[in-house]
């Protein structure tokens, strides 16, 4: 049963006044914001680490998919609680939907607690695709002012000291050291499309995860249980911050996680630097936590709302926001899919979503016509769990109910797989985060008003990996498939490019080492500093982000210069 | 496409009422756990229903049928789906009691004093048939799913049926390779990157 500790966790040893500065305030306590308190607390500054969700602990977590696939048990409660609106362009009014847009977990550990756990680096051309293709008009599609090279050596140290499985493919970048630990056992989908692959000329490589394949720093390897998507894990397998990074933080001495504590603003003082966060309490009273810095780790969504609530009279467009770009260039990653049913049992709903993934669609092929590129991997997705393979897994050609439809559940649950499709998002000004004039969260802050249509390159992509998959369906044996039509999103948990990195203060919030532009105590990081979206699987980047990000404060701090 | 709006979009709730009820359902409750308990033992003890009639009951017990039938294995019937419809219809589903009830009178409006019920299964099919479109019954249908496949404690899914008819032993917690009938036959080795 769900219970939550309220407060402190068990291994809090401190407690920071509000009135004295501590040295950081960090605001989200994800896949960014358990990095950088690790590293900043470890190397002795006092941290106070924020998350407006409870401190939920691996025993916390069950395998109730009605609670947590159906309830929001760690979505903090849907669109009704966040009063969040969506619309896809300007000139509508956006409305709350009945499921929510932006998707992120609130639980100390952040969306690194839910996720499926894919685990892929950048490549080399993510970086500098403007540079090698040309510019895209009508867009904000443009470099990274970092390389693959000034990265990689961050992304090491997650699979080092996070803790990832995997082995090398054929089409990776180069690495600087193997993988800790051998990737997770290959399931009947990986088969399946290994055998796709090898017929059709590709390669099936091992899928990367943030999943223990056996035990290391501590922590028990992954049980196989099949609840990664969407849950908890109950045995810390899965390398969430919670499990990795937020006990090293604790037990250094000087971090204190304050849990259900929503941020509303951050104060500048005089001086136009950040000087104060302010948040409500579990009992929704305001308080106000000092701080010499601030880091804002809230995700693609979260983080350009706080800038924006926190508008004053030297930032009247927002915090940070003298380019205009907090918000702007919004990406979710586009995604398609396609089910197949086979002969055999292949038992998706045990072990891990995936095994095997292919990457030879990842480059950008002008000879397609469009721009993009992306993944394909044989997974679980709505084989998982029986709720979800039943509203959603069902071949279109039959009845939603009655016996037809039971025999397809009752034969399809063991013996069905997709092939899910991730790929391209395009920076746009018109796909965009704001503030909600009309609708407020249960807090009272302005609700997050998301804006987002594809661009027509994202939905061409993922209708041709769409394409790829079918002939990959029909190469692998399926009995049947069928095709998951692809339609603009209307949401998306890949939250990312609200607050891009860049030189040129013009055209983006924060500088390569993610120190805002404008507010020299400002930090942000997340999945907002991206320029790109990558293909498809962005923790892997947020992380690594972090890590660098967090030995650049750490050295401007212990020089006095922030 | 994100994998999860195909929830969204492949069941079509649009109706005032029955988005309410859909967002009620989605707002997390916290006591929902709790709840759910109190009902396991309510269930087990068979005391009949708390928040539906004797007729509505019988009726929602009737469609669920239809939707999940008892064939050569068991159905919505046998996993006690209107149980779950009790309890929940009470708790975090409250929202859709009276679409719930509304749908029930509209199907018993042409049937000349007769109930749902008492229909033979070929005239409640047909009468379902024309219902099909009504979003009503699509909230009918979502929620006999969740109460065929949902944790027992919820008021369904008895004795695990809905579980053990399509295969998922969800109740057993860890796994070992191999896990499929593919993966047994896969030569160790052979075309990986290893």
């Amino acid at each position: 049963m769900p219970t939550t500790h309220r407060g402190a966790g068990p291994m809090s040893k401190v407690s920071f006044p509000q009135t004295r500065p501590v040295d950081f305030a960090i605001i989200g306590s994800g896949s960014a914001g358990g990095i950088l308190a690790r590293e900043l607390s470890t190397a002795g500054f006092d941290v106070v680490l924020f998350e407006q969700g409870p401190y939920r602990q691996a025993g916390d977590f069950s395998h109730d998919e009605y609670s947590v696939l159906f309830n929001d048990e760690l979505l903090g409660g849907g669109p009704k609680s966040s009063g969040e609106t969506f619309r896809q362009t300007e000139d509508q009014v956006a409305t709350t939907p009945r499921m929510a847009a932006i998707r992120y977990a609130q639980t100390v550990g952040g969306s690194s607690v839910h996720f499926s756990a894919n685990f892929w680096r950048f490549r080399e051309l993510d970086f500098k695709e403007r540079s090698l293709l040309g510019p895209m008009s009508g867009t904000n599609f443009t470099d990274w002012p970092i390389t693959y090279a000034d990265l990689e050596p961050y992304y090491t140290r997650v699979e080092w000291e996070v803790g990832v499985s995997g082995a090398p493919g054929p089409n990776d970048a180069w690495r600087s050291k193997p993988f800790p630990m051998p990737p997770l056992p290959i399931k009947s989908s990986g088969v399946l499309l290994e055998k796709a692959a090898n017929k059709l000329g590709l390669n099936a490589q091992w899928e990367p995860h943030a999943i223990l394949s056996q035990p290391f720093n501590g922590r028990a390897g992954c049980i196989k249980c099949g609840h990664c998507m969407y849950f908890g894990c109950e045995v810390g397998a899965k390398s969430s911050t919670l499990a990795s990074m937020i006990p090293e933080a604790e037990a250094s001495g000087h971090c204190e996680i304050r849990a259900e504590s929503a941020v509303f603003r951050i104060e500048t003082g005089p001086d136009g630097r950040a000087s104060e966060v302010l948040y409500y309490d579990r009992d929704g009273k305001a308080q106000g936590q000092k701080a010499r810095a601030v880091i804002v780790s809230a995700n693609g969504a979260e983080t350009p709302r706080l800038l924006l609530m926190s508008a004053s009279e030297r930032h009247p467009d927002g915090l940070g926001n003298s380019s205009g770009f907090v918000g702007r260039n919004l990406m979710f990653n586009a995604h398609a899919a396609v089910d197949g049913v086979f002969e055999e049992p292949l038992n998706e709903y045990r072990s891990v979503q995936v095994s095997k993934v292919i990457h030879d669609f990842y480059a950008t092929d002008e000879a397609r016509g469009f721009y993009g590129g992306g993944g394909i991997d044989a997974r679980a997705l709505w084989s998982a769990t029986p709720i979800f393979h039943a509203l959603v897994g069902m071949p279109p050609d039959i009845r939603s109910w009655g016996r037809e439809f039971k025999d397809a559940i009752t034969n399809n649950f063991t013996r069905q797989m997709t092939l899910a499709c991730a790929s391209t998002s395009i920076a746009m000004d018109r796909n965009n985060i704001t503030l909600d004039p009309h609708s407020k969260d249960r807090w009272g802050r302005p609700a997050l008003r998301t804006t987002y249509l594809d661009h027509d390159d994202d939905l061409a992509m993922a209708n041709f990996l769409a394409d790829r998959s079918e002939e990959l369906m029909d190469a692998a044996g399926a009995r049947k498939y069928w095709r998951h039509p692809v339609v603009p999103t209307d949401g998306g948990e890949h939250l990312l490019g609200t607050c891009r990195m860049g030189d040129d203060p013009k055209t983006s919030v924060i500088d390569r080492y993610h120190r805002s532009h404008d507010v020299p105590n400002l930090f942000l990081c997340d999945g907002s500093s991206f320029v790109t979206s990558g293909r498809g699987q962005p923790t892997m980047t947020i992380m690594a982000l972090a890590f660098r990000a967090a030995e650049h404060i750490k050295i401007a701090a212990q020089n006095n210069q922030i | 496409m994100a994998f999860t709006s195909e929830v969204s979009r492949r069941t079509f709730l649009h109706s005032t009422a029955v988005a309410a009820a859909l967002s009620l359902l989605r707002q997390g409750s916290p006591a929902l756990a709790a709840l759910a308990s109190s009902a396991q033992a309510a269930m087990t003890a068979d005391t009949g229903f708390t928040t539906l009639s004797a007729n509505e009951a019988a009726d929602i017990d009737a469609i669920t049928a239809r939707i999940l039938p008892t064939t050569d294995t068991p159905g919505a019937r046998e996993a006690g789906v209107v149980h779950f419809f009790d309890r929940a219809l009470a708790q975090e589903l409250s929202d859709a009691l009276p679409p719930l009830r509304a749908f029930i009178d509209h199907l018993n409006s042409g049937l000349d004093g007769q109930r749902f019920a008492s229909l033979n299964p070929l005239q409640q099919d047909e009468l379902l048939i024309l219902n099909q479109q009504d979003e009503r019954f699509e909230l009918c249908r979502v929620m006999t799913l969740f109460g065929f496949f949902a944790m027992p404690s919820y008021g369904g899914n008895r004795d695990h049926v809905g579980w053990e008819l399509i295969g998922f032993k969800g109740h057993q917690g860890a796994w070992a390779p191999p896990f499929g009938y593919y993966d047994a036959h896969y030569p160790q080795g052979s075309g990986t990157d290893e």
